[in-house]
């Protein structure tokens, strides 16, 4: 760029980000100083291209796009003109075009080592490895710069792994790769991330014998004593080959504080005893000659995920590709005379008895000399006997288990942790070890007096109650329980007086334990003051200690279960925890699931709606800020981390929370918008590209208390409907929306492009369905339907045979029509969705039949089905939850049926009369809904109800003030008459805006 | 007794019982990613046997000529798991590292002059005051302080011979947060 030209757009796009108005965000003034320099240089490629960011930024994408193109066609190589077009495309969702762009720049100028670089990354950017591969090797050619041929070693191998590469081809990059990094100049031990690519090639080859001969080259172990990564690659390697013995006196020399491994050229350092979990996991593994489910499942928070069924299938399709490609591999090589790898394994052969005893002693020594001070020797020696009692011939000794429990508490109890490392040592109890185990928590003091007392009392309460099991749980020894651990909390409360504000108070877990044992006492009493007793009990001890968050957690579950979501009470509780950034992904849940339920958007209300969206902002960064970090990981050559990132892409892009956020949003937005074709047309197509998706279901449930009894557990027992919606909830609801949509649409594919989030084209469709879509939305697996409370089922089996009733009226309506096919979105299966053949039939009625029984009787059953939940032995949330499915059938009811709306052109057509009573026989059942909310309103929220909260909270809540339980209680129905109040006028204005 | 091992960007997703703390920030998705996109082996976690997150460290190497160094930018554990030395477990990590591999001179690390409890851990650990940063916190934290100083704390390495990073007058040595930035 001249130094002209620099001070031209200086103003725009300068380097100080202050004073430049495209990054202060004033679009007007950066749009003005470009129409002023085009018209002085109406051909200069760097101002139409800043003038096409600015409009790209100021959500003008047709004209941004226009002059994009215009700079396109002259294939611009200057740096700061790709800069600009490159932002623009990626704004306009034309990733493509940036690649593109930047391959015709590198041609013009091949021996620019730095446009050769950013061509390259934008390939990375769109996951576009195939030409990164090439674009890298090019660059190795001309630059001889091993960092390019690392380039193309890595990009292959993405190549390799991605899941739409043939198992052949897969096969073919990785025999490539390593071809190319044996042969490298710069070997690849030169770096810890380069050995570790080169490691996992041999390690997806299964060539684990190499993998371990360079592992164990004097470079390849001085990377394992610096790198974790590489260390880690090695234990798997070890574990694969099943190099038991070496492993284990590995293991039991860095516990001991001996690693041949580690260079010691430091006094200090000699007396450094690794106390690594994976360590002594390792020498155990080495004992068994085994690895453990059981530790794998503890530490491997990856097993325990539950998977899109559609994410299973593929990967089943994936290995059963390989296997038969291994096979053929495998055939080829033995032609050839390739033999297997040599057993490397013989060893003197020591009985499991004896290799047991061995490291018993080892793990008894260093138990002994860690005393107090650190927790693995001694916890190692519990896995040690529990995998000699539960998964081991060997006959273990008498009550040793329970000892071992017992000596940890004794060491441990006054640690935080204690509770979480035993739990699972715990939980399988029974019999006389059960009486043994509680015999040693009844030992433990008493005692609130001192910190580490009041520690090992709520550590052993804990590890009681989760023993517990249901025939031992009444609502007797729960109450007894409940005034117990109120009296040791208000006991326990004078030790943390004199602790700053910011501190958490010690007795917090008894307060924790407090609130479980009534949502306990709720479940088997069914009676729901437990519920605003439990909330009332927490709200007080949360301004003993303000910061504790599971608290607010816990406050967020019950309020809901109460009514009192929208927008007080739970909201304000997440709002102070404040989730952020990803944590709007993982945590969203918390506020969003079902959220329709508490949504007031139909009176105008959006509080709820503008919560979806703002938990929907993380999406857009990841798309932005995670392509940008893989380039950037390139960059540094940090090969270790490329693959990480692609995962965390791909999860948070295919997050299942985002679309469920994305549903509930639509749910919501329809009672408050019309809808008008425009919004049925965009939200369809957006509808039937989630319906594609392999979602991930990255929501934390795991931050929630979890001391219940056996089969009770706080989460299940506190979310709406008693079950999260996941995928089979988001596939169902998925197929209402679409099916009703489409009957309502008239997308015609040959319209200029309607308006789609542009970070949606970036994804493809990942599944290869053969069904047509058609068939696909009419198929309901029974996994799908359980994960539906009985309301959202009789909601389901509605929607559906109204719109099967309507389907061949809509199909003999319905002017000529394509379905809504993008082929860019939807490759497989979008051409059979609606038949189009609208032409011919016009004219032709279909056969009548009268509407069914369920879709007749749907509005008036849901009065009855309210009357029925309305009894005051229920919970508010399920009064909401039958109000709001009625809402939103009458909703879809009226999207579906304004085709028929303007009369029928055929003479003594029924439908518009059968449309029209049921219409009016939804309508009188609107509104007797809406006059049993406003009693609920009146009931619930009330003055009585207020003092019969704060009365019961009194009764049941030692030591509680009158005035704060009334203070909450007032706060509860004020609440719940606001929202009952809001849902029956909404309902009302429903009925007349959708009606109209 | 814990798992040390690198920190992933997929650690992001389960990181909630240590980042809803009040103290503990959660930044974007780039901070997180650029830390790990360059010096992945400064970054690492530590993990409960039951599979939880219980602490992580986020560092860097930076600095010209004998002011190279490695940089803690953020030690921070769950509630439920502090007393358990932890912290020094990853110090020590990072300090091997910031040695061995980078061959930097020192370690060090920026603390609110009035969280006595962390200062006192570090000088239990080899860390010293080497000078105070005029309001280097912008921002209100946690206790309520606006604008509150920083010490810049830093312990030497093997290849610091003279102890350069080392001064005992240090808390009196102030300069403004502009100078070191």
């Amino acid at each position: 760029m001249s130094a002209l030209q620099e001070r031209q757009v200086k103003p725009i796009y300068g380097k100080c980000k202050r004073m430049n108005a495209l990054e202060t965000g004033s679009l007007k003034a950066a749009l003005q100083a470009c129409n002023k320099l085009l018209k002085k240089q109406p051909a200069s490629e760097l101002v139409k291209s800043l003038k096409a960011l600015t409009l790209a930024r100021a959500g003008k994408a047709e004209e941004s796009s226009s002059l994009c193109d215009q700079v396109l066609v002259r294939k611009p190589t200057e740096d700061i003109v790709l800069a600009a077009l490159s932002h623009s495309l990626r704004a306009l969702g034309r990733h493509e075009d940036v690649t593109a762009m930047y391959d015709e720049a590198f041609k013009k100028q091949p021996g620019n080592e730095e446009l050769g670089a950013q061509t390259f990354m934008a390939n990375t950017k769109i996951s576009n490895w195939k030409t990164a591969q090439q674009v890298s090797t090019r660059m190795h050619k001309t630059f001889k710069d091993d960092r390019f041929l690392y380039w193309s070693i890595m990009s292959a191998v993405l190549q390799a792994n991605d899941p739409h590469t043939p198992a052949a081809t897969r096969s073919m990059l990785f025999g490539l790769s390593l071809r190319l990094i044996e042969t490298a100049n710069t070997q690849s031990v030169s770096s810890p991330d380069r050995f570790y690519l080169h490691l996992s090639i041999l390690f997806e080859m299964g060539r684990l014998a190499e993998a371990q001969k360079l592992l164990s080259s004097p470079a390849g172990q001085r990377l394992c004593a610096t790198s974790l990564v590489i260390d880690e690659v090695r234990a798997q390697v070890a574990v694969k080959l099943g190099i038991w013995k070496a492993e284990g006196d590995l293991a039991r020399q860095r516990l001991e504080g001996v690693d041949p491994q580690q260079e010691l050229h430091e006094e200090a350092e000699q007396n450094k005893k690794d106390r690594n979990w994976l360590t002594y996991l390792s020498l155990l593994d080495a004992t068994f000659r085994k690895q453990s489910e059981f530790s794998l499942r503890a530490t491997m928070v990856e097993l325990n995920r539950v998977r899109d069924p559609k994410e299973v299938a593929r990967e089943k399709q994936l290995e059963d590709e390989d296997k038969a490609e291994r096979e053929r591999v495998n055939a080829k090589l033995t032609a050839q005379g390739v033999g297997a790898e040599p057993d490397e394994n013989a060893e003197v052969v020591e009985t499991l008895e004896e290799r047991v005893h061995g490291t018993h002693d080892v793990l008894e020594r260093l138990a002994d000399t860690d005393g107090q001070e650190e927790r693995g020797s001694l916890l190692a020696l519990l896995e040690l006997e529990r995998r000699v009692r539960d998964e081991s011939d060997m006959t273990p000794q008498e009550g040793a288990y329970v000892r071992l429990l017992g000596r940890y508490l004794h060491t441990f109890g006054s640690k935080p942790s204690c509770y979480e490392d035993l739990r699972p040592y715990v939980t399988s109890l029974a019999g006389a070890e059960l009486t043994q185990w509680r015999a040693i928590l009844d030992d433990v003091p008493v005692d609130t007096s001192t910190e580490s007392n009041l520690r090992r009392l709520s550590n052993s309460c804990k590890l009681r109650r989760v023993t517990l099991c249901p025939e031992e749980i009444t609502i007797e020894s729960e109450l007894e329980s409940l005034q117990q651990l109120i009296r040791h909390y208000h006991n326990a409360l004078p030790l943390g007086k004199a602790l700053p504000k910011t501190d958490l108070q010690p007795a917090d877990d008894l307060a924790v334990l407090v609130g479980e044992v009534f949502v306990s006492l709720w479940s088997i009493s069914n009676d729901p003051t437990h519920i605003s007793n439990a909330a009332i009990f927490l709200e007080s001890a949360l301004t003993r200690s303000k910061h504790n968050y599971q608290f607010r957690l816990m406050l967020i579950r019950l309020y809901r279960l109460l009514g009192g979501s929208s927008p007080c009470l739970a909201l304000e509780h997440y709002r102070t925890l404040n989730p952020k950034q990803m944590q709007t992904d993982t945590l969203s849940h918390l506020i969003l699931s079902r959220a329709a339920t508490f949504s007031l958007a139909a009176i105008g209300d959006l509080t709820m709606p503008n919560e979806c969206l703002e938990a929907s902002q993380i999406y857009a960064s990841n798309s932005t800020e995670t392509a940008e970090m893989i380039a950037r990981a390139f960059q540094h050559e940090k090969y270790s981390q490329v693959q990480d990132f692609i995962l965390f892409e791909d999860r948070l892009d295919n997050s299942l929370q985002r679309d469920l956020t994305k549903m509930e949003h639509v749910r919501m937005r329809l009672t408050h918008e019309p809808a008008v074709p425009e919004t049925i047309d965009v939200e369809l197509l957006e509808f039937r590209f989630i319906f594609d998706r392999i979602h991930h279901d990255n929501r934390d449930f795991s931050i929630l208390p979890d001391h219940q009894p056996k089969g009770q557990s706080f989460d299940t027992q506190t979310v709406i409907g008693g079950i999260h919606p996941a995928f089979g909830w988001l596939e169902i609801w998925l197929k209402i929306y679409v099916r009703a949509l489409s009957q309502a649409s008239d997308y015609d594919e040959n319209a200029p492009d309607k308006a789609i989030d542009p970070l949606y084209l970036k994804l493809v469709p990942q599944i290869d369905d053969k069904r047509s879509l058609e068939e696909r939305l009419k198929t309901v697996g029974s996994a799908e339907l359980d994960e539906l409370t009985p309301d959202e089922k009789s909601f389901f089996r509605y929607t559906t045979a109204l719109a099967e009733w309507l389907e061949p009226h809509h199909t003999s309506a319905r002017r000529p029509k394509t379905a809504p096919t993008d082929s860019s979105l939807t490759k497989s299966n979008g051409s059979s969705h609606t038949s189009s053949n609208g032409t011919d039939s016009a004219a032709e009625a279909p056969a009548w039949k009268d509407p069914p029984e369920i879709v007749s009787c749907y509005f008036q059953d849901a009065v009855a089905r309210l009357e029925e939940v309305s009894d005051v032995k229920k919970l508010p949330w399920e009064s909401l939850h039958v109000a709001q499915l009625a809402q939103e059938a009458f909703v879809l009811f009226g999207i579906q049926t304004t085709r028929f709306k303007a009369g029928s052109k055929r003479k003594g057509d029924p439908l518009p009369q059968a449309l029209k009573s049921l219409r009016s026989s939804a309508l009188t059942a609107l509104k007797s809904i809406s006059d049993i909310l406003h009693k609920l309103g009146e009931r619930e929220g009330g003055v009585e109800k207020r003092g019969s909260l704060t009365a019961s909270a009194e009764t049941a809540i030692s030591q509680i003030n009158h005035d704060f339980a009334f203070e909450i209680a007032k706060k509860t129905t004020d609440a719940r008459k606001r929202i009952f109040d809001g849902m029956a006028k909404g309902l009302i204005k429903i009925s007349t805006t959708h009606s109209a | 007794m814990s798992i040390l091992r690198p920190f992933r960007a997929t650690d992001l997703f389960q990181f909630n019982n240590i980042n809803l703390d009040i103290w503990t920030e959660t930044f974007s998705i780039s901070f997180y990613l650029s830390y790990l996109s360059r010096w992945p082996d400064l970054c690492c976690t530590q993990q409960a046997a039951n599979g939880q997150l219980m602490s992580y460290v986020l560092g860097k190497a930076e600095g010209q000529n004998i002011e190279w160094h490695g940089h803690v930018t953020a030690l921070t554990v769950a509630p439920e798991y502090r007393r358990l030395h932890l912290g020094r477990n990853m110090m020590d990590l990072l300090e091997r590292i910031s040695d061995q591999v980078y061959h930097g001179f020192f370690v060090d690390l920026y603390v609110r002059y009035s969280n006595h409890k962390a200062i006192g851990m570090y000088e239990a650990l080899g860390y010293s005051v080497y000078r105070r940063v005029q309001e280097y916190y912008g921002s209100i934290g946690p206790g309520g302080v606006e604008d509150e100083d920083a010490f810049d704390m830093r312990k030497p390495l093997s290849r610091d011979i003279n102890r350069r990073s080392v001064r005992p007058n240090g808390k009196g040595i102030v300069v403004s947060a502009a100078d070191v930035s």
